[in-house]
């Protein structure tokens, strides 16, 4: 189970040009800092591209999260929790092995591991060699896809989050700085 | 655990698309777009004059003791300027992460309530306010918004105008300080109310003591991480096409 790990991505630090896309037909765009810092947690800023600081996340390396900040009109708790499950399954943390398991069909491997609600996933291809995309879901039903393309020194190069239930996409590029 | 499914998770979710949000349906972008226009706004009065008091020290100023000496010049060359080219870089400081990120681009400023800023580098971004309208092209998304449609604007909006006609010096929506060097002029700006303080603690604007053109513009948040814009190769009172800030 534990061979998906080579899939995950290494913010050492990077940053994204950000759009999301909201209820409502709102798009509003960023830029989002991934830092890995010398205690290994990883910090997340998310900002306007004029500077105005949207939420800071630092994911600590024992597995717990801290929210820095937050503008108020993002400050709900559904709001941080949905961010936060989206990028551990980004990252590809919060893997039990003890609990995990496999399933395979004619296509696909499925690396489930199971949260404390719901689950998340990885589908690999049957050989293993190649992530073809990430999934969390509820007990009863999915609730996010995500992709990675495009993936060097591991860095991926794009990256999008697609919520099922709700509209709530994220799509992240790599910036060359 | 009914996933996935032997038939794959895409099936299943083509089965199970239900509408259930969990997420504040009022939606975020408006706010998001509002403190955006907050900082172009502050950007503006900074060319329009604004107020001044005292509080904290800066290194190598000292507290400038005639104000209204500079509030009379710093009007006066506000009422001469009918425009501003300019190239910026801007610095977003990342305190805790002692990160930095840079950007690059144009500004072009003209009388009254027009401006558009281009960053470059490293991404393409274009903002204009023309009057009661923003437009924001970002990659191929070009979005448009009236500032009259929201309460939010509409405030902004009152920030402008008081800017424009030297009435912000009054308005009480910032405490400012102003201090001196030999060839600059620091202008501190504290928020009054409660909504423009949520987002800064600070805004320091520098000032050339030759023309009163503004040299840097920094804001500073609660959190000790900044956001600084310098202006370079400025043009005053360059002929700018108004054409040029047209929201088509």
């Amino acid at each position: 189970m534990d061979d998906i790990k080579k899939f995950a991505p290494n913010f050492t630090n990077v940053l994204y040009k950000t759009e999301v896309d909201v209820i409502g037909g709102h798009h509003l765009s960023g830029l989002l800092l991934i830092k890995t810092l010398p205690d290994k947690s990883v910090r997340m800023v998310f900002s306007n591209e004029m500077g105005f600081k949207f939420f800071d996340f630092e994911f600590k390396s024992d597995g717990g999260f801290m929210v820095y900040y937050i503008i108020k009109q993002m400050d709900k708790r559904p709001v941080i929790i949905t961010l936060q499950k989206d990028f551990e399954l980004v990252m590809m943390r919060k893997r039990n092995s003890e609990t995990a398991y496999m399933r395979k069909d004619d296509h696909y491997l499925y690396y489930v591991f199971p949260q404390e609600k719901g689950a998340n996933y990885y589908v690999t291809n049957l050989q293993g060699t190649e992530l073809i995309r990430m999934e969390r879901s509820s007990d009863r039903k999915p609730v996010m896809q995500a992709i990675m393309n495009n993936i060097h020194n591991d860095i991926p190069d794009t990256i999008g989050i697609s919520h099922k239930n709700f509209k709530f996409n994220i799509g992240l590029k790599l910036l060359k700085r | 655990m009914r996933f996935p499914p032997l038939e794959g998770c895409r099936e299943v979710f083509l089965h199970r698309l239900t509408a259930t949000s969990s997420l504040p349906k009022e939606g975020i972008a408006p706010a998001f777009a509002h403190v955006g226009f907050c900082k172009l706004m502050l950007l503006f009065c900074i060319f329009l004059g604004l107020t001044i008091n005292a509080k904290a020290q800066h290194a190598g100023y000292s507290l400038l003791t005639d104000l209204a000496k500079f509030k009379q010049q710093f009007a006066e060359v506000a009422q001469k300027t009918t425009s501003i080219k300019s190239d910026f870089t801007q610095e977003k400081n990342l305190n805790m992460l002692s990160e930095k990120i840079t950007s690059k681009g144009k500004f072009w400023y003209k009388k009254t309530n027009m401006l558009r800023m281009e960053y470059t580098q490293p991404f393409s971004y274009l903002m204009i306010l023309n009057k009661d309208n923003v437009f924001i092209k970002d990659g191929q998304k070009e979005n448009k918004v009236s500032t009259r449609s929201s309460k939010v604007f509409k405030q902004i909006n009152r920030i402008v105008i008081d800017c424009i006609q030297g009435t912000a010096l009054n308005s009480g929506d910032f405490r400012p300080a102003v201090y001196e060097n030999k060839g600059t002029y620091l202008v501190s700006l504290s928020p009054a109310g409660k909504q423009l303080s949520e987002f800064f603690k600070t805004i320091e604007i520098t000032v050339d003591k030759k023309d009163f053109s503004v040299n840097t513009i920094e804001m500073l948040e609660s959190s000790g991480d900044s956001t600084i814009l310098r202006f370079t190769n400025k043009e005053i009172n360059a002929n700018i096409p108004d054409a040029f800030f047209a929201i088509k």
